[in-house]
């Protein structure tokens, strides 16, 4: 068995605030993956449907926030393991990140987020030229 | 003589917030709001039951539906599938890595035996639902009163 920690982590409230609705927010499980040409962060937000994802970046700041709603099954819940609630998690991006051309893609519970490298920062193979 | 030393944890910074979340641990635990169990197995299961069946969910995101395997007998519930790892390249870096990955295995006993012909199972959004009718044999049946 792996020694990760499956159970969704709830994000700390500051004590003196007080947030609006009852849910509690969860910070996603994420992978985050780096080759020559871009970032790559998976995130698994299971129970959100595609439309309720907001993916934001300002200020080299990238926010994803997810609305994830309460199952509608009828019966009283008699065992429990998992809580449902919203997702939230913040990424500080350098300016290697070519901001304008990040993309998102959503399915199946897991939303991928592509952050291509600036092509200042790209690895460049300089020729040698013979004289 | 050397006497045991004791080392007291350093208080933390975030004490009052500590307090605040025992105090809500506490409330949660003599309100009795949720029949919440901590387990750290990959899929978390959740249940729900009324009079004609049992309802069981699991997050188990990013797999495709032929890769859940799900089987009932009885009682006893097992799901289980293998979670591939993303594909990382010999010169790709890996940041983080908090995703479970791997093979799984959970087996559960139902609260009722069902009727294992007849459950179906969906896969939306990264949730696997089970809905599992009881058995014939474990449903309530209303019994007439006649008039003496």
């Amino acid at each position: 068995m792996s020694n990760k920690d499956i159970q969704k982590k709830e994000t700390a409230v500051p004590h003196s605030v007080e947030r609006i609705n009852d849910q509690p927010v969860f910070i996603p499980a994420v992978d985050i993956i780096e080759d020559n040409n871009c970032f790559k962060i998976i995130a698994d937000i299971p129970g959100t449907d595609k439309n309720s994802i907001d993916v934001k970046f300002e200020k080299n700041i990238l926010t994803i926030r997810a609305e994830c709603p309460e199952d509608s099954y009828k019966g009283e819940l008699v065992y429990s393991e998992y809580k449902t609630g919203n997702y939230e998690r913040s990424f500080s991006v350098s300016d290697e990140i070519d901001s304008k051309k990040i993309e998102a893609k959503y399915d199946k519970g897991v939303l991928t987020l592509i952050l291509p490298k600036a092509a200042s920062v790209k690895p460049r193979t300089i020729e040698v030229k013979s004289e | 003589m050397l006497l045991p030393t004791i080392t007291l944890p350093k208080p933390s910074l975030n004490i009052l917030g500590d307090i605040h979340k025992l105090r809500n641990e506490m409330n949660r635990l003599f309100e009795g709001e949720l029949p919440f169990v901590y387990r750290n197995e990959f899929p978390p299961i959740n249940m729900k039951a009324d009079e004609d069946s049992i309802t069981v969910t699991a997050e188990v995101s990013g797999l495709n539906e032929q890769e859940i395997k799900s089987s009932v007998k009885g009682d006893i519930l097992n799901i289980s599938g293998k979670r591939m790892m993303e594909a990382i390249g010999e010169n790709d870096v890996a940041h983080r890595n908090e995703r479970f990955t791997g093979e799984f295995s959970r087996t559960i006993k139902l609260p009722a035996k069902v009727n294992a012909d007849a459950v179906s199972a969906t896969y939306k959004n990264g949730i696997l639902t089970l809905t599992l009718p009881r058995a014939e044999e474990e449903k309530a049946k209303k019994i007439e009163i006649k008039v003496a």
